[in-house]
């Protein structure tokens, strides 16, 4: 049960539109290629999806309102808890309505939840309306992320530059991307199909196992490349989006590998979740939990992924502990190949864990 | 500039170059769509499209 991501016909129709707009971007003047594009964004999604259109462009309007003219110190507390609470619910409500298309709707709930949280905290240089919309309707990310920062956006705005450098670098990284996405997660699949009948007769817990393993790596080159996509088609804009991937399977360690992984959604759940729990509660181990039970739960709000959300911290708490003990390798490459392994094993194991102690609290 | 418009650059003036890799990359992305991804792929209709 783990989240999966694909190239499918409603991804390709996304990035021809992409495509369209970067060729908006080159051809119109530079005030108004990206306005352009959040047109397009709006016009392309709601095509795919009228729901997720509305709720992106209502939930945007309101968030930006908020920031702009909400003017009062007091009870901004209130205002900012209480709208991120309905912005949660909408998101968790969207997954029950599976009668419904939704596109993009857990990167843009959390663009939004940033945006007031840096307001709230006095640190959001604040956006215009139109600044708001085209930073929430920029077509390469809607997709599947990254979930970009509104400063790093506005500072990308500004220093805007479309030149023959970019446009090239940005085409090679995005059909890259593309490739990637296509073929290696098929070649996987097809890979765990033939050995499927091999370990049919194999302990449930070990088939669980390796289905894990192959799901962490399709996952990986799924998504690592749409990112590359993404990135790729923002470079044809002239525009560098903050990355989502370092390499991380070459992590040191459990804790190494959620600063590499996904990097802008554990960046955001540190900065929103982790820090102000721990800074309440004294217990960065509460703040590690909570921190990776939003993790979980922003993928599928699932019992799964709550235990997901607890073996993961379990890992990361485990690392710490062993961390302070002196390591008895010296050598740099084994010490990397081991920490290499044990991260691979220990998140190939999450699947097999999980299900059977849900297996045994359901029965 | 990439490594391919480098050795591109080579052999052909700027302006063909740039045709030249505008064809490559043409030739890739529709390569990749039409042949690469499966018809059952392609018709899925649920995807996690950040849902």
């Amino acid at each position: 049960m783990v989240w999966g991501k694909a190239i499918t016909g409603a991804s390709v129709y996304l990035i021809l539109c992409s495509l369209l707009g970067v060729v908006f971007v080159w051809t119109l003047p530079r005030g108004i290629g990206l306005n352009v594009v959040a047109i397009l964004a709006l016009i392309s999604i709601s095509a795919l999806s009228p729901a997720s259109g509305l709720w992106l462009v209502c939930t945007s309007l309101i968030t930006v309102l908020i920031v702009r003219h909400y003017r009062a110190k007091k009870f901004r507390g209130i205002v900012v808890s209480s709208y991120s609470i309905i912005l949660v619910f909408l998101l968790f409500a969207s997954r029950e309505m599976s009668n419904l298309f939704w596109v993009g709707g857990a990167y843009f709930t959390l663009r939004h939840l940033h945006v007031l949280l840096e307001w709230w905290m006095g640190r959001l240089q604040i956006p215009t309306i139109g600044e708001y919309l085209k930073y929430n309707l920029f077509l390469p990310v809607l997709m599947a992320g990254p979930i970009h920062r509104l400063d790093n956006f506005q500072r990308q705005v500004r220093r805007q530059r479309i030149t023959a450098a970019n446009i090239f670098n940005g085409a090679e990284r995005a059909l890259f991307g593309l490739a990637q996405a296509v073929v290696v997660p098929a070649a996987l699949v097809q890979l765990q199909m033939a050995s499927a009948a091999y370990i049919e007769s194999w302990n449930l817990f070990l088939q669980h196992w390796i289905e894990g393993g192959f799901e962490w790596l399709q996952l990986f080159f799924s998504f690592a490349g749409l990112t590359s996509l993404a990135l790729g088609l923002s470079l044809m804009m002239g525009l560098k989006i903050e990355e989502n991937f370092n390499r991380p399977w070459a992590a040191r360690n459990l804790i190494d590998f959620w600063s590499r992984w996904h990097m802008t959604l554990s960046n955001w759940c540190r900065d929103y979740v982790f820090y102000p729990i721990t800074a309440i509660t004294r217990l960065p181990i509460i703040g590690l939990l909570m921190a990776m039970l939003a993790m979980g739960l922003w993928h599928d709000s699932s019992a799964y992924y709550v235990l997901w959300a607890v073996w993961q911290s379990l890992g990361i708490f485990m690392t710490h502990v062993a961390l302070r003990f002196p390591s008895a390798l010296r050598s740099g490459h084994l010490k990397q190949i081991i920490g290499a392994v044990s991260v691979y094993l220990w998140l190939s194991l999450t699947k097999p864990v999980v299900l059977q102690f849900l297996d045994l609290i359901t029965i | 500039m990439t490594p391919l418009y480098n050795k591109l650059a080579r052999f052909f003036s700027p302006i063909m170059t740039r045709v030249v890799m505008v064809t490559i990359y043409s030739t890739l992305l529709i390569t990749i769509v039409l042949f690469l991804i499966t018809r059952t792929q392609f018709e899925l209709i649920y995807l996690d499209l950040g849902r």
